[in-house]
This record gives structure tokens, sequence and C-alpha cells, in this order.
């Protein structure tokens, strides 16, 4: 992270003496690309946002903020923020904390250490789609995770857990678990092969204990790592979308709509192109929002 | 290392710390396998061992039936082409233009590089799915809404900037006196960039476009959105129509897609796993 913050600070040095074209030249076509498809829609969503359709010909009128209190006085938007909170435990912590744990016991002194990474990153690779209908066929009455609990005997009967209205978030969080641990893992992995050996011996030396090592050595250490895997994070649990969209389409009543179904059910399926504009960029707010906070609470105050 | 040093080699850690971290592993393991074993037997069961309580963990007789019968059932070729067009033409043309601005931000020091590298930054905060409304309007005004080269070109701009950073930490690295030796030589500047440089940065090339490769491979929401004639779904998209048309009744058959549809990503990683797991790590060393 250390580049990112040389160039917030603007001391990464430039020698203003040797001014050319050439790397203008070489940025041009991602500009071009950018401005088209990216900066363009960005401003028209933004606009939009101010703006309601009025004829099916898409016509609009102003409206102020009118689209912006519709998305937050939504019952509905709120409930999503509600359940898109819990989901980031799926997301983002369960995902983190086993994806630590995997990377520390893979890092040193176990045989087939790079297959088993590679093993354990498969279901990054898997398609998103793929994995929400299998996790339906393992979670179904008659599937696989039903036998195991009624043969150990966990519950009698055989759950609905889909169609339940307090087991279908916990569903796909599952789901969300088995996708993104390897991916933790593996940037936490590269994190850790990073450390350097000699503090540890030091440590060692000293007397200090395993927990004292990690917490005191380690964890700190680690910071960059974990400081991207929470951005990432972030960043994916507000776009999250065919998690939910596949295994429960946000139902049963609502209880596993996150934010970014909701939203797609406002825009597309309602239609409401203002609504929609709105709602979007308050989820833009909220991914800056929590970077940021994300940054800073990891101590990462000199950004 | 048989059982017996796995279970006392405990010189370095707490008594047994061996044993646990092969315990977690082999769970961890347990965990990724099941779900993708679970879907690969399901694919090879004929009807009478689908939705039977308790269910049958080894398919028995194991036929390959369901992958025929499923092929049957839509327009699955055209599909699979579909995705391989889409993201195979993703790939290249994010490649083709994410290559030179990298080199740009790595390899020159110009004025607006700072708050280029930081713009590009904050593009990689954008919700996509927050821009499908009026990516939406400006693909239909350029007649591209429901055609492979608008997703193409959508794709490529959304993994533009994870692109430029990826490729641009593979550049950092390389020796400072490169540029300079080949521009004392008198080579053209365009010659230094392809001839030199990119040589270079062949395994950064190719770790890139295999992620951009699975990422398009996997995407949803914009080929829900964007592709609206079933000759043009991709296989996500199929899987999902196939799902909510014949839902839980053919599920050998729905299986047999779906490892169809993984398959190819999975080759691929096993082929790539340690270029792609550099470049997923690698967005770390920024």
């Amino acid at each position: 992270m250390s580049e990112i913050q040389d160039r917030v600070r603007g001391t990464l040095p430039v020698d203003r003496s040797r001014l050319d074209w050439r790397p203008y030249v070489y940025l041009l076509p991602a500009f071009v690309m950018i401005a088209i498809f990216l900066a363009y829609p960005l401003v028209d969503t933004f606009l939009l946002s101010f703006q309601e359709v009025v004829t099916l010909g898409g016509e609009t009128r102003w409206v102020g903020l009118d689209n912006y209190v519709a998305v937050v006085t939504d019952p509905l938007f709120w409930v999503a923020a509600k359940n898109t909170l819990i989901f980031s435990v799926g997301m983002i912590v369960v995902p983190l904390v086993l994806g630590l744990g995997l990377a520390m016991a893979i890092n040193r002194g176990i045989e087939g250490r790079s297959f088993l990474r590679s093993l354990i990153f498969v279901p990054v690779v898997v398609p998103i789609v793929v994995a929400g209908i299998v996790f339906s066929w393992l979670l179904s009455p008659n599937g696989l995770v039903n036998w195991l609990l009624t043969t150990v005997g966990i519950i009698e009967e055989p759950a609905r857990f889909l169609n339940s209205v307090n087991l279908s978030l916990p569903s796909v969080m599952l789901m969300v678990v088995w996708k993104r641990t390897g991916y933790y893992m593996v940037i936490l992995l590269a994190g850790l092969q990073g450390l350097p050996d000699d503090v540890y011996e030091a440590a060692k030396i000293m007397g200090k204990s395993r927990w004292a090592m990690f917490r005191h050595i380690t964890l700190p250490l680690l910071k960059p790592a974990i400081l991207i895997t929470l951005v990432l994070g972030i960043i994916d649990t507000v776009r999250a979308f065919a998690h939910v969209y596949v295994m429960t389409g946000g139902g049963p009543s609502n209880s596993s709509e996150i934010l970014s179904t909701h939203f797609y059910q406002v825009a597309f399926g309602y239609f409401n192109f203002g609504k929609g504009a709105a709602y979007g960029f308050i989820l833009f707010g909220m991914s800056l929002v929590f970077s940021v906070i994300a940054i800073k609470l990891s101590g990462g105050t000199e950004i | 290392m048989s059982v017996t040093d796995v279970l006392t080699s405990d010189q370095d850690g707490f008594p047994g710390e061996q044993l646990v971290r092969y315990v977690a592993v082999s769970l961890a393991a347990l965990f990724v396998i099941v779900p993708l074993y679970w879907m690969v037997a399901t694919s090879l069961k004929d009807p009478s061992q689908i939705g039977v309580f308790p269910p049958t963990l080894v398919p028995s007789p194991a036929t390959v039936e369901p992958y025929f019968a499923a092929w049957e059932t839509g327009p699955w070729g055209q599909w699979f082409l579909n995705t391989i067009l889409i993201s195979g033409g993703a790939t290249v043309v994010t490649l083709a233009i994410a290559t030179p601005a990298a080199y740009a931000l790595a390899r020159f020091d110009f004025p607006g590089s700072n708050p280029i590298y930081l713009l590009f930054l904050g593009l990689l905060m954008v919700p996509a799915q927050i821009l499908l409304i009026p990516l939406y309007n400006l693909l239909s005004s350029l007649g591209l809404v429901d055609t492979r080269l608008g997703l193409i070109l959508v794709y490529s701009t959304f993994f533009l900037a994870f692109s430029i950073f990826l490729l641009h930490s593979f550049m950092t690295n390389l020796p400072e006196s490169l540029e300079e030796a080949a521009r004392i030589g008198g080579i053209p500047e365009w010659k230094i960039f392809v001839q030199v440089i990119l040589p270079l940065v062949k395994s950064g090339l190719t770790a890139t476009g295999m992620l951009i490769f699975v990422f398009t491979w996997n995407e949803f929401l914009f080929a829900l959105t964007f592709l609206k004639s079933e000759q043009l779904y991709t296989i996500s998209v199929g899987l999902q129509s196939f799902q909510g048309i014949h839902g839980a009744t053919v599920y050998n058959q729905l299986f047999a897609m779906s490892t169809l549809a993984t398959l190819p990503v999975i080759v691929l990683f096993a082929l790539f796993s340690e270029q792609f797991i550099e470049g997923i790590a690698g967005l770390e060393m920024q």
C-alpha cells in the first residue's frame, strides 16, 4: 500500500524537465474507454437520480431530492440494509478469519502446501450461478445437508433452509463462505510470506508466547494484507447479486433481500429508473464510506 | 513424513500444533470438495436416484445419459460458444488497452501521473451495477443492446482498472536501465514497448488474462440484463433459465450442464494455478 500512500501525498518524485507526450499516448485508449462506458454513464446516473421518468418515451422532469427520499423512506431499503450487514459477516468476517487461520496453518511445515493452496482456492473460480445451484440442491429438504443433520441426530425433521425466513440468508452465506475463504487465504498467505523470519526468531529467544507473537508481530505486519481483503470485501458485498438471486431471489418474504437485489428490483422490476439511479448513488457512497472507515480503523491513518 | 512424525513434531509450537494444522486444512479441503463432488455425482445419476431420501451417495448405476438429455433441452452449444466469444473478446480488448496504460504509469514520471493513478483506484470502487440503467440506454442508442460486442465493451471497461493495477505491479519491478539502453540503441518508441517490455511481462499478461477470462466467464448480472434473445445467452444465464423452467425436476441434467460450465475454468486454473494465485496475491503488493 506504500505506493498508494505516496501517490496520495504526491511525494512520488516527478521530474518535470523530461515532460513528454509518450505516457499520454499510452493512456489514451484507456481514457476513451472509461469516458464512454464509465464516466458518461456515471454522470448520466447522477443526473437521472434527480429526475423522474414521466412518459414511456423517456421524457423526464426534475424532482430534486425526491428519489433519494423515496429510497430511504422505503421500508424495504432498511430491511435490505440490515440483511446486507448480516450478509457481510459471510462475505467478509467469517472467510477472513477462516482464511487467516488456513493461511497460517499452510504457511509453514505442511506437506503438499502448494497443492492444498490451489485446492482451497478452487471455489473462487467456480461460476457463481453454479455455486448457487449446487448449494440450493445441497440444502434442499431431501438434500445432503438434511440427510447428514438428521442422521447424526442434530435435527429430527429435514429443514426447509431456503424457504425459511430465519434460514434463507444464512444458507446463502454458507455458499459465500465456501466461495470466498480461498480468496482471502491466498492474499493473506502472500502477506505472511513477506514477513521477516528473524523477527520471530528474536521473539522466540525472548521467550514470547505464540499468542503474543501472533498478536504483536503477525497481525501488525499483516495489516496491509488484511486491509486489502477488507476493502475488497466491502466492494464485493455491495456488488453481490447472483449470490442471493440464484438461491432465494431475496425471499421468502424479503428475508434474504440485500441492497443489491432490492436495487435491481426497483430499477428493473418496477422500471423506476430515477429512484434506481438514486439508489445506485447511495450504494456507491456506502462503498466509499465503508472502505474509508476500514482503512482508518485498520490504523492506516497515514492515508 | 509418517503419522507419528506429524503427531510428535511439536518443536515449532505448542504440543500437537502440527496435528491441529493438518486437521484444519483437511476439514477445509473436505468443505471445498463435497459440493463439487455432489455436483458431479448428481450429474451421473439416472432419474430414479434423484430426489430420494436418504440420498444415493455414489451414483449406481453411473450414467452419462443426463449430459445428452440436457443437451437436447436448449441451445447449449450456442451458449458455450457465446461465452467463449464474449470472455475471449473481453480478455483481448482489456489487455490491449490496459497494457499500454499500465506501462505509462509504471515506467514514466509525468505531470498528472498521481491523480491518474488515484482515479483508476477510485474506479475500482464503483459498484458496477449502479451503471446498469445508463449503460443500457447508451448501448441501445449505439445499437449494442443484445449483442455480444456490447457486453465485451462493458466487461472490458469494468476490468480495465483492475488489469492496469495488476500489470503495473509486474512492470515496476523491471530494471530501470532497460528503456535507456534501448533508446540509446536507437530503437523506436513503439518497438521498445512491444519488443522489449511485453516479452518481459509475459507472466503478468498471462495472469491478468486468465483472471479476466474467468471473471467474465462467471459474470451474471450484466449478461442477464443486456442479453435478451435466448440465442445470445451466456452459459450462466442459460443455466439460470434452465433452472427456472425445469425447476427441481431434472437435477441430474441441471448438474450435467453445471459441470460442463465449470470444467473450462477449473482446467484453466489447474494449468495456470501459479500465475493465477500470484495475480490475486499481486494485488496486495501494490
